[in-house]
């Protein structure tokens, strides 16, 4: 799948690309400006949870991360495939394995959020 | 007759400013990766309580993590505006003018941000600490 159909992996690689550059901007003005500043004083433990408590940050924050997960791993696959060492087989193993990191990474970040 | 499909193919061999922008995109990619993991283990210690918390924040406020962020900055503006870039010649848009985007978007454009963004960490938190 991953190989078959490529175009549709370069366009959401773009497509996300694209989702991330005003979301990145947004965290970084939410957290360097409106948070902490030279204001405001620095980034703190309460000011982190005192935003994180409203579940629409936490949403926003869980799709930010899935985004960005995809375009980096994606990212990083497109990378491994162009070292070209590896074939159709070693190409989907690789996918299998960034996939599983994927899963594995976006439950630790997503868990992050389970006990405060 | 419809008009044959315009390709657009982008060719880097042979050419510096390219390979320059390819090269770039990867290396800093890998090392926005590399911090997101870091970010993420940072958050997860949100779970350690308050003071555990705001001990490691100090520990990252320190002068020599301020100048690490002023180089994720640069790593980041980097990534984001060649990508930006790379978006718009895929869409069409500037084809065959690839160069001057690079130089006029990433590093005009990209420089600017960069002196925005750095100079009050610098002055703030590097100088007066």
């Amino acid at each position: 799948m991953m190989l078959r159909n490529n175009s549709v992996w370069w366009y959401l690689q773009r497509i996300t690309g694209a989702a991330l550059v005003p979301l990145l901007v947004a965290h970084f003005w939410v957290e360097h400006y409106m948070t902490a500043s030279i204001r405001h004083g620095h980034l703190s433990y309460q000011a982190i949870l005192a935003r994180v408590a409203n579940p629409l940050w936490q949403a926003i924050d869980i799709s930010f991360l899935l985004i960005a997960l995809f375009h980096g791993l994606h990212g990083l696959f497109g990378i491994i495939l162009d070292f070209g060492w590896i074939e159709r087989r070693g190409a989907r193993i690789t996918a299998t394995i960034l996939i599983m990191i994927g899963i594995a990474w976006a439950y630790w970040g997503i868990e992050a959020f389970r006990h405060l | 007759m419809s008009t044959p499909a315009r390709v657009v193919v982008r060719n880097y061999t042979g050419q510096l400013v390219g390979m320059t922008a390819w090269l770039l995109q990867r290396v800093t990619g890998l090392l926005l990766l590399f911090y997101l993991f870091l970010h993420v283990e940072t958050i997860h210690q949100l779970s350690a309580g308050q003071a555990a918390f705001d001990r490691q924040l100090a520990f990252y406020g320190t002068p020599f993590f301020k100048l690490l962020e002023i180089g994720l900055l640069a790593t980041v503006i980097l990534h984001a505006f060649n990508g930006i870039r790379l978006t718009v010649l895929d869409l069409g848009i500037a084809h065959g003018r690839q160069r001057k985007l690079f130089w006029v978007l990433v590093v005009g454009a990209g420089a600017a941000l960069f002196v925005a963004g750095a100079v009050p960490i610098f002055v703030f938190s590097v100088l007066q600490r």
